[in-house]
């Protein structure tokens, strides 16, 4: 209940900045209830205390949580406030609290939080441990443990869209993805139907990060990563693992998105960088194929992979999306002989 | 080829390939083709027919907008999907799914799209007449504000299709394209606009003469308002509305009034008037024949009440000179059925539009309008029935000949009342008088008032049932005959035969009868032979019965039954009924009147009398079929051989 009390109390202690260890403090002690081991307030922020939270505490908190945010207010006092709470270095414990919090704000399509969390994800980076431990979690308590995806999580674009794009840009970042123990883990299906179904129904969904983050007065606002490079990667190298049909559908959903987002100079473009990790796979497997002595002109799922390729780079190179394209085109000559790629490169050399 | 029509054809291949199997995969191939050869036909065709095949109407409408506004006049793909849209837009209500899809294809392309589908559909036509008249009559549909503008050019076109297929062109037209610029004509030249009005009033006589079913009220409603249309286009005087309730009367009043105000010869007059002429011949064609009337009727010939005192103010026994002066007058109709009234108004007023149209000034005109229209079954009819109207047995006579269609009973009504008209009764109309009870239709009917009225000349409308029948052709034998009584010596067979025919209307003709009476009171001898098989009306039996009793008094050769006495006796009896019946003469007479032949006389009455329920129209008939050798006689004075008449 102090939590309550607590957080009204933060709001206008964030609002001077001259009073923020006071406020890291009465978050520490009266919100996580934590202690730190020798009493010193500063460590406590590095390091983390150790919170005396039961189970039932915890739930209180959240459900304090959730209702405090559900409040009418300002979007930057809410967002300074979530900021505060959830920093970019997590105890485990305000890790997992922040799991089920932003769990929970899904299930209940809590706008206003959802919306700070999506600010909190783009400013500590989608793709960083806290991020893509939330969005873990999300993938176990709606995909993994659920037999029917729930209406929740479909309509995630429409009730919090900044959250559901920085959701997809760590998510994508979790499958498909050889940096990642050097296997290529294929998202469950019930994750793939909904970001298809999410990139096909909001074709801007995947543009969303790219509004003005309101943040408190000094912060500044962290460039956004589009989920496109990521998706983009998922669908070229998806004929390596599987052959559903689903990711003929979400291709198609990220062509149009890149037909439709023709680069004002305003949204995020496609870095070459975020293409070459597809390349360096396709390189990858190339190198496979010569082992076993398959040409990979012969390799049905070698010649998939360069079809969505080509197309995903041409459709991206005639809206102008991608920067650095002469360094991206070089390196994909290099890549074994595909018809359309060939069709691609040829047609942008000339330029 | 170039290498770059290669690669496209190459990328569309590919598209094609996938398209039923993994089509997300063939669209993303057509979307990078599209990226890379964004004016290549067969990309955007290819992005189209994916769209189609998926059923998504909306982004094919999308695909099938930049293919209409990029690629027109060059593809014939194009051209077939342009041609499914369209006829799949024509008949909206009973599409297969398939086009159903195109309908609401269509919906989502922009306006301009849709209209310049159109424009380029007609343009495209080159010499399919039909499928450009379809595309004006759709795009007139689907925008409005084009009918202003481009209907002249439509008509136009119908009047060129009709002149190959009439049928085709006449129902489009009158179905189709005048309901679109019914509530803003267009200006059209004053010829095809009347050409037009002729086409529709040609189209709906024709349905109104071939199919039974017709609504014929519609069909007039609907003439009218193409009339009034027509008529806008052309700055006519407007013309009334079509009703049926409204008495023709009005609308002649209506016409007179127009007549009045416009130069002779006038195009709105001759038109009106045609149109009026015409719905009041159909009027009296549909009342003469049996689909207003429980029975079809005939226009014939009254007959004139003549009595030897007064004679005939305008007798039957014309002159020829003298039937023109009568025409001079024309005849009255008599009220003879429940339908004489409407059926003489109908023909009155077609007579009357008739007489209008054929004066000078529209004479031209009128006549080559009637070629034009499909009427002359209609009109034979009513210009025989106008000659003899008139009066004008002459050209009745010719105008017989045009009536093909007519069953023979009508046409032997129709001489019969041809030499009526005449006067005397000739052998051709005695031997149709026979060929009419050969005849006679099944319907029963009931005897008809007025026939014969005092005076003046008049017209009836027959109805064609067995009574009617027999009591037109009787009442022709009787009016004859009757005249007959007062020439000196008839012979008994005569006072018999008309006794006989004048059972037929036993409240009628009561002076003739005592006439009759009279001159058989006077004579010292009578013999009546036809008693026991012809004579069964009460009244006259109970007459005779009275004579017979104060005869029997004086001393008179009384006979009323019994063998064939002088020359009044029919010649040729052997061969029918009645003369084998007076085979065996039994003589009932006055003269040394004893016992048994009082009882005899008396059984003889008792019999008749019995008979008194008899049907009398079949016995008149049968008396008639069956004695007319004598009647013959009585009427030419001979015995022509009469079975070697023949009617023309």
């Amino acid at each position: 209940m102090c939590a309550v009390e607590a957080l009204t109390r933060l709001e206008t202690l964030i609002a001077s900045r001259n009073k923020q260890n006071l406020a890291m403090q009465i978050i520490s002690e009266f919100i996580f209830l934590e202690r730190a081991k020798d009493g010193d307030v500063r460590k406590m922020q590095t390091v983390g205390g150790i919170s005396q939270m039961n189970i039932y505490q915890e739930f209180q908190l959240i459900l304090a949580l959730i209702d405090y945010f559900s409040r009418p207010g300002r979007d930057d006092t809410r967002n300074a406030i979530f900021l505060s709470l959830f920093g970019s270095h997590l105890t485990p414990q305000r890790s997992r609290l922040l799991s089920r919090l932003i769990s929970t704000a899904v299930s209940g399509s809590v706008a206003p939080l959802l919306s700070s969390a999506g600010t909190w994800m783009q400013q500590v980076g989608c793709k960083t441990q806290p991020s893509l431990e939330v969005a873990q979690n999300i993938v176990s308590d709606f995909i993994s443990f659920s037999r029917k995806t729930p209406e929740q999580l479909r309509h995630l674009p429409l009730v919090g869209p900044h959250f559901a794009a920085n959701f997809m840009v760590a998510v994508a970042d979790l499958y498909l993805n050889e940096k990642r123990g050097g296997v290529l883990t294929p998202p469950p299906d019930a994750l793939l139907d909904v970001i298809t179904e999410w990139t096909t129904e909001n074709p801007q969904l995947c543009q969303a990060p790219q509004q003005p983050l309101v943040l408190p007065a000094g912060a500044i606002a962290m460039p956004f990563a589009t989920p496109l490079a990521g998706l983009l990667r998922w669908v070229v190298l998806a004929p390596l693992v599987s052959n559903r049909q689903a990711y003929s559908n979400l291709h198609l959903s990220l062509l149009h998105t890149l037909l439709k987002t023709v680069n004002n100079g305003e949204s995020t473009p496609l870095h070459a960088q975020d293409l070459m990790q597809i390349v360096t796979s396709l390189q990858k497997y190339c190198a496979h194929l010569a082992e076993t002595k398959v040409a990979p002109e012969e390799d049905a799922a070698y010649l998939k992979c360069m079809e969505r390729f080509a197309q995903a780079v041409q459709i991206a190179l005639s809206s102008n999306y991608i920067t650095n394209h002469i360094q991206l085109l070089c390196v994909l000559e290099t890549l074994p002989h595909h018809a359309l790629m060939k069709i691609v490169l040829a047609a942008h050399k000339k330029l | 080829m170039t290498s770059v029509d290669e690669n496209e054809m190459y990328m569309v291949r590919q598209a094609q390939s996938l398209r039923k199997s993994d089509p997300s995969s063939a669209k993303a191939w057509i979307l990078t083709a599209k990226t890379l050869y964004p004016n290549a036909f067969n990309v955007q065709y290819e992005a189209y027919l994916l769209e189609r095949d998926a059923k998504n109407s909306e982004m094919a409408a999308q695909y099938f907008s930049i293919i209409a506004t990029n690629f027109t006049n060059q593809h014939a793909e194009l051209w077939q999907e342009v041609n499914a849209l369209t006829s799949a837009l024509r008949n909206e209500t009973e599409n297969t799914p398939e086009q159903e899809f195109y309908v609401k294809m269509y919906k989502h392309l922009t306006p301009e799209v849709q209209h310049s589908i159109f424009v380029h559909t007609i343009s495209n036509c080159g010499d399919n007449l039909q499928q450009c008249i379809h595309s004006y009559i759709l795009m007139f549909n689907k925008f409005p504000k084009t009918a202003v503008t481009q209907a002249p050019r439509l008509l136009e076109m119908l009047a060129e299709g009709m002149k190959a297929d009439p049928d085709v062109y006449q129902r489009m037209l009158v179905e189709e394209v005048l309901p679109l610029i019914q509530n803003k004509p267009p200006e059209l030249n004053p010829v095809l606009a009347c050409r037009l009005y002729t086409n529709s009033l040609e189209y709906y006589l024709r349905q109104i003469m071939d199919d039974e079913k017709c609504d014929t009220t519609e069909a007039w409603k609907n003439i009218f308002k193409v009339l009034m249309l027509c008529g806008q286009m052309m700055g006519w005087e407007p013309f009334l509305p079509f009703s049926k309730q409204v008495n023709q009367n009005v609308y002649w009043d209506k016409l007179v009034k127009i007549l009045r105000s416009s130069p002779a010869g006038s195009s709105q007059v001759l038109f009106y008037a045609t149109t009026l002429f015409i719905y009041s011949l159909h009027g009296y064609i549909r009342k003469l024949r049996i689909e207003d009337a429980e029975v079809s009727h005939v226009l014939v010939e009254g007959f004139i009440d003549w009595t030897p005192e007064g004679g005939e103010v305008q007798s039957m026994d014309w002159t020829p000179e003298g039937a023109e002066v009568q025409s001079m007058e024309p005849p009255k109709f008599s009220a003879t059925t429940a339908i004489s009234q409407e059926l003489s108004e109908a023909f009155l007023h077609a007579a009357r539009c008739w007489q209008l149209l054929n004066t000078e000034q529209f004479q031209r005109d009128f006549s080559q309008l009637m070629l034009a229209l499909p009427l002359a079954p209609w009109i034979s009819r009513f210009l025989f029935d106008l000659a003899i109207y008139f009066g004008h047995r002459d050209e009745a006579n010719k105008l017989m000949a045009d009536m093909t269609t007519q069953s023979t009973l009508v046409q032997s009504l129709q001489i019969l009342s041809l030499n009526l008209m005449q006067g005397s009764m000739t052998l051709q109309g005695f031997q149709c008088i026979l060929k009419i009870l050969a005849e006679l239709p099944a319907t029963s009917g009931q005897l008809l008032e007025n026939i014969s009225l005092k005076s003046h000349r008049h017209m009836i409308f027959l109805p064609l049932t067995k009574i009617a029948l027999i009591q037109y052709c009787t009442r022709a034998i009787t009016s004859r005959l009757s005249r007959m009584l007062f020439e000196p010596n008839c012979s008994d067979r005569l006072l018999g035969d008309l006794l006989a025919l004048l059972q037929l209307n036993p409240d009628k003709d009561i002076l003739l009868k005592q006439h009759i009476f009279n001159l058989i009171t006077q004579r010292k001898s009578f013999s009546l032979h036809i008693l026991s098989n012809y004579i069964i009306a009460t009244d006259i039996i109970e007459e005779l019965a009275y004579i017979w009793n104060t005869q029997q008094q004086d001393d008179v050769n009384f006979e009323l039954t019994g063998s064939p006495t002088g020359s009044s006796s029919a010649s040729g009896g052997a061969n029918t009924p009645a003369a084998a019946a007076a085979a065996q003469p039994r003589r009932i007479g006055t003269r040394g009147a004893d016992k048994g032949a009082r009882d005899e006389f008396k059984s003889l009455i008792r019999q008749q009398i019995a008979r008194c329920n008899e049907h009398v129209p079949t016995l008149v008939a049968n008396f008639i079929t069956q004695e007319h050798l004598t009647l013959v006689q009585h009427i030419f004075g001979m015995a022509p051989p009469v079975e070697t008449i023949v009617i023309k």
